[in-house]
């Protein structure tokens, strides 16, 4: 672990708040002065009071210490308050600079991190540096405040006593350090076990009407059984370092009382040390070395914030990827494509997606994509809104490469639908309305017309109103994609890009929406499907193959020339049945 | 964990410390039936009556020296005072010693049979959690998601493990350390334990104070941290969808007025939940101050003696912390309660059962037939209505109809994870339900859309089948269902990892494994989904060819997507809303032009060539 690297990086948003963020760890020295003041005031209680046989000094000493105390309670409150008012700002301002990266971010640096691990970062991360925040102006002050001013005043005191004192104390921060460590691993290690065990659990209850077909209960439980106990194994040996740290740590603590009385002792009979101050090295020993223990316990914590600052870190220091051109140009709105020469291969990938592809989008056409899984398609249609950039060759729209046109404006000329889309808490008009917030009404109502949603809409609970819940769980699937479609075309693109985008439709549904779309006549539209039934009809239909153009033409000149095609038309259209009988 | 280690820690130390530890004070759920809840959480815990009798014991012992040893030191103090006695110091010193020692050895003890008790009595949980889910019926799966359901219990399950390890011997403790403070501080100087005990009720009206006024700002921040996590989680999931709409300025402007409110809400949670540390700093010192006070007057007058008024310093610690940490014990043991409970709720949902004298299913000749069923999902508006359906031995049997329209509900009846409502199912002429569940299930043979791998080697995957089949049986039955080839060129080939977490293996090629294990297990019958999406055309040829083999000789019922499935049946079912439309094979229902021609030309388009050659 790169301690402090992560740290650093968020020093800068502590920078706005850095007068407080001193203020506060002032205030918590008051508090903890006025702790500290608590035994040196008993110690001149008993000695110039009780032992001088002085009320008048007793009564003043004690209250003494209860002004003392509430002159503690103003810092502690202040302290307190100030480091709120840092670490919750510091918080809020690392989730706003990570969000607004965020939205920057191009695909394949969000699957780089990955969506998971996005959200963690920016919600649990956030929270542990805002709980660590807090603690380095107060709890991570407070421990070692606590200790180091006990020593401090000890050594005041008596020398000797002091001396004793550190060394106690270095002994305890050793034990500490260690323990600490080796703590902190085997609580990963734990982390891990559990891990495996849920993956267990979740493996058998997702597929689990699998398991009931094929009557693998016992099977799942032995494997359950298995992990459990790993995790249980790896949790004691976690909690084992917990339960000898601290009876290790009284060790010390109580040894070093025992001495500071053995060795006291003698000096008090032979004058060299007053009774008052023997009770307060007492008193000191065990501040400090209880705070010592405080701190530690805290160290565990403040160890899984450090790595979830650099966690935040990692974000910080990752520029969005896709910059604009400083002279770019707008887009212009003639849907004219040509793909030129594309390869595009994934991050670690040791294949290519595309390779050498060559294809014209002619603006008004309806131009199909065909394929199998993994044949490039997807791949194809991110390319078009510059979700990807090629690895080589190019794109251009309208004459211009794709690379000189602002990208937000190269958006707002098209719009995409994918097999599984995205919609958003809120109501069905705002999902549909999402790309142009400001539509009349009358175009939401049309383009949910043509997309097929019109009737189911009008049919929900609420109509328009309707709230969709979180990524639309309310509707259906094929409801789902309907309001996405709508969406689409409610932003009234020049280019319509449909990747698999009516999966979920029943084939009567999918039909009818085509049927609409055809009569749609300002409008270019690409689909891609991997159901030879949606495709072909459409104007042209470009074929692919592991990431190759295979053919292009209409449903009539592939059948006579692609051979995939004419495969793929057969194994989804019935002719494989000649080829099964024959066997 | 570690706040409990320091805690506990604490409370062993033997001398005042002003200002001592600080607890993070958050607000906790609570169990609706705690008693029953408690007592039932007690049972994983009871066979261990030793374990428990030992840990008693420990606890008993490191409390009362926790207690004795304040005692000595202030003896030690006052012998070092009253003047020059060796041995007395000596005597004292080794007593000294000798309670600490023995304190945090029976504190040792009982923290460890603390871990091994919570961390079994949670295993145990765990296991019986997981094996009441494997047995469940269905249904009680509908209502839920599997990953919700699953991190629940996880959390849950922490809750317990957490509770139990830090509650069961510390709040013992706790309360044998408060007790026996209170009656040695009487013992000593009754006048002295009421000024210490004249602290306790501020201490509590204060914290209790604090406490509510954190619970309520606590909630609200809840509230704003809910929304934004749900915010942020949502439009990272989308961000793409933001990014094509070009939607970026409008969505931040949403998320910051989101950030702002909890912003606020976060300043002002902290800053009154933070204020319980002074707060009860606070109490510490002004008890420390006051019994220094009141002590330091009455040894002036001589009714107490330094000493005392030393060992009082330390009770005054001693008989806060534990006030401290029950409060605190008492919330841990809530939300560990509150945890168990809802895992005992899923404990006590019944699970599937055979009725009394189900048959096995030994010699199944493969009739089938639905008379007159009926179904509604629970909570669901009926989807199967008055279906009537049959299937002789070896007959193939293909259903046919949009998404929707009751297809897989028949798989899910005739594999039984449901029962119908009204009609029966009959095999070879019997009630399906007078059938055993798992014995029926062995000699049915499901293959699905997506096949399912589990975690381990194709050879496991291949022998779930079978288990007790030998290796030769299994490559067998690979070879017949075309996996062979592809299996020997895996890595370790048949000892290759699949599943999770194991080789990347494509659609196809899990489908061609499934097929090997669902050979294997030779079942009588066979439902069939078939596969909707296009996997690479080669491998879809295979698949086809195996399910063919797959298929001789047993009565299948195929929920059938493509046409050359379809023309291949012995009998097509054309489904539709849930009721049985039409019936008879490809020809008739083609030359009937109903419902069947109809999804044809609509799902294949190339019906009219079709209708052309039956002309």
């Amino acid at each position: 672990m790169t301690v402090g690297r992560g740290l650093r990086a968020l020093a800068a948003f502590v920078r706005p708040y850095r007068w407080l963020a001193l203020l506060s760890p002032a205030m918590m020295g008051v508090e903890i002065a006025m702790d500290l003041s608590q035994p040196a005031l008993v110690s001149r209680l008993i000695n110039r009071g009780i032992l001088a046989g002085d009320a008048r000094t007793a009564l003043e000493t004690g209250l003494w210490m209860i002004g003392a105390a509430v002159a503690g309670l103003v810092a502690g409150v202040l302290c307190n308050v100030l480091a709120s008012r840092v670490s919750q700002n510091v918080g809020a301002d690392i989730r706003s600079a990570l969000f607004q990266r965020t939205l920057r971010w191009s695909r394949e640096q969000i699957q780089t991190f990955t969506t998971g691990s996005l959200i963690t970062r920016l919600t649990e991360d956030v929270t542990q540096v805002q709980t660590l925040m807090q603690q380095l102006q107060q709890g991570l002050v407070r421990g070692p405040g606590l200790a180091l001013g006990s020593m401090a005043l000890a050594v005041c005191l008596d020398g000797r006593i002091g001396l004793l004192l550190v060394a106690a104390a270095v002994l305890v921060s050793a034990v500490l350090a260690w323990t600490t460590h080796l703590s902190y691993q085997r609580f990963m290690c734990a982390q891990r076990a559990l891990d495996a065990m849920n993956q267990t659990t979740q493996e058998h209850l997702v597929a689990l009407r699998v398991v009931r077909a094929l009557s693998l209960e016992d099977r799942a439980l032995a494997r359950f059984d298995m992990a459990n106990r790993d995790y249980a194994d790896a949790s004691l040996k976690a909690l084992y370092i917990l339960v000898t740290n601290t009876p290790l740590l009284n060790l010390v603590l109580d040894a070093a009382i025992v001495a500071l009385l053995g060795w006291g002792a003698p000096r008090v009979w032979r004058g060299s040390l007053s009774p008052g101050h023997l009770v307060a090295a007492i008193n000191y020993a065990t501040q400090a070395l209880s705070s010592l223990l405080m701190s530690a316990s805290m160290m565990v914590s403040a160890a899984q914030a450090m790595a979830s600052a650099d966690r935040i870190q990692a974000l910080l220091s990752t520029e969005p990827a896709m910059r604009e051109e400083a002279n770019a140009k707008r887009a212009s709105d003639w849907p004219h494509v040509l793909v030129d020469r594309v390869d595009y291969v994934y991050p670690r990938a040791s294949h290519p997606a595309l390779e050498g592809v060559c294809l014209e989008i002619r603006p008004g056409e309806t131009l199909g994509i065909a394929g199998t899984t993994g044949s490039g398609k997807s791949t194809l249609l991110a390319l078009l809104p510059r979700l990807v950039d090629p690895s080589a060759g190019r794109l251009v729209w309208d004459g211009e490469d794709l690379r000189a046109l602002e990208p937000g404006s190269l958006r707002q000329r098209m719009a995409c639908v994918t097999q599984q889309p995205t919609l958003f808490r809120g109501t069905v008009r705002d999902n549909i309305a999402f790309g142009r917030p400001d539509a009349p009404h009358a175009d939401l109502v049309e383009a949910a017309r043509i997309a097929q949603a019109l009737e189911f809409i009008e049919r929900l609970p609420g109509g328009w109103e309707a709230e969709v819940g979180q990524r639309g769980a309310t509707l259906s699937g094929g409801q789902r994609q309907r309001v996405a479609i709508a969406r689409a075309l409610a932003s009234k693109p020049r280019l319509l890009v449909l990747d698999d985008a009516t999966s979920a439709l029943d084939t009567a549904t999918e039909a009818a929406f085509l049927r609409e779309l055809r009569h749609l006549r300002d409008m270019t539209v690409v689909v891609a499907s991997s159901r030879l039934s949606t495709l072909w009809n459409c104007d042209r239909i470009a074929v692919f193959d592991k990431g190759r153009l295979a053919g292009v033409g209409t449903h009539q000149e592939l059948l006579a020339s692609c051979e995939l095609y004419r495969e793929i038309w057969d194994s989804q259209m019935g002719a494989a049945w000649e080829v099964m009988s024959s066997e | 964990m570690n706040d409990s280690a320091a805690s506990r820690a604490a409370h062993t130390f033997a001398l005042p410390s002003p200002g001592g530890p600080r607890q993070h004070h958050t607000p906790t759920v609570r169990a609706g039936n705690p008693r029953q809840t408690a007592s039932r959480l007690l049972s994983y815990l009871g066979h261990r009556r030793s374990a428990f009798a030992w840990m008693a014991l420990a606890t008993a012992l490191s409390s009362a020296m926790s207690l004795f040893a304040p005692y000595l030191l202030g003896r030690a103090i006052d012998a070092t005072i009253r003047g020059h006695d060796v041995h007395r110091l000596v005597a004292l010193l080794a007593y000294l010693a000798g309670a600490y020692l023995a304190g945090l050895t029976a504190g040792f003890i009982q923290s460890l049979i603390a871990a091994h008790l919570s961390q079994d009595a949670t295993r145990a949980m765990r296991r019986d959690l997981f094996a009441r889910l494997l047995v469940l019926p269905m249904r009680f799966f509908d209502a839920k998601n599997v990953g919700e359901l699953m991190s629940r219990s996880t959390n849950d399950l922490a809750n317990v493990s957490n509770g139990l390890n830090q509650t069961l011997a510390q709040l013992m403790a706790s309360a044998a350390t408060l007790i026996g403070c209170m009656v040695i501080m009487f013992w000593q100087s009754w006048r002295m334990a009421l000024v210490a005990l004249a602290v306790v009720p501020v201490t509590a009206g204060a914290a209790r104070a604090v406490a509510r006024l954190t619970r309520r700002h606590f909630q609200s921040l809840q509230r704003e941290l809910g929304q934004v996590n749900g915010f942020i989680e949502e439009m990272i999931t989308g961000v793409e969808t933001i990014q094509l709409f070009h939607q970026e300025a409008r969505i931040l402007d949403a998320f910051h007025a989101r950030n702002e409110r909890l912003r606020r809400a976060g300043v002002r949670a902290q800053a009154v939940s933070g204020s319980m540390g002074p707060t009860m700093n606070l109490m510490r010192n002004l008890s420390y101050a006051l019994i220094a006070l009141a002590g330091g007057l009455l040894a002036l007058h001589g009714l107490v003696s330094v000493g005392t008024m030393v060992s009082f310093l330390n009770y005054a610690g001693q008989f806060s912390q534990p006030l401290n940490q029950i409060a605190n014990q008492y919330n841990l043991l809530q939300s560990a309660l509150a945890g168990a409970e809802r895992v005992f709720e899923i404990l006590d949902e019944p699970g599937e059962a055979d009725p009394p004298g189900a048959v096995s299913a030994d010699e199944v000749k493969g009739h089938l037939e639905f008379r007159d069923v009926s179904f509604a999902y629970p909570g669901g508006p009926r989807v199967l209505h008055h279906v009537n359906l049959q299937a002789r031995p070896g007959e193939k049997i293909a259903i046919v109809g949009h998404t929707g329209s009751g297809k897989t509900t028949l798989m899910h009846l005739l594999a039984r994870f449901y029962d119908p409502d009204e009609g029966v199912i009959l095999l070879d002429g019997l009630d399906l339900r007078a059938v055993a569940k798992s014995a029926w299930r062995r000699k049915l043979g499901l293959v699905l859309q997506e096949a399912q791998l589990f975690s381990g080697t194709v050879r496991d995957n291949i022998r779930i089948g079978r288990p007790e089949a030998t290796d030769d049986e299994v490559e067998q039955a690979a070879v017949q269902a075309n996996a062979d080839a592809l299996i020997r060129r895996l890595p370790q080939g048949y000892d290759t990892q699949v599943g999770p977490g194991g080789a990347g293996l494509s659609q196809g090629e899990s489908q061609l494994i499934a097929i090997a294990r669902t050979l294997l297990a030779n079942p009588s019958v066979l439902v069939l989904d078939e596969a909707t999406s296009n996997v690479d055309t080669r491998t879809e040829m295979r698949v086809q060819e195996a399910l063919a083999r797959l298929m001789h000789g047993r009565t299948s019922i195929i929920i059938a997507h493509r046409l050359s499935t379809v023309r291949r049946a012995d009998r097509i079912y054309v489904m539709a809303g849930g009721r049985i439309v039409e019936e008879g094979t490809h020809e008739e229902l083609i030359r009937r032009r109903g419902a069947y021609f109809e999804l044809c030309r609509l799902q294949w388009g190339a019906v009219d060539q079709e209708a052309q050659r039956l002309r």
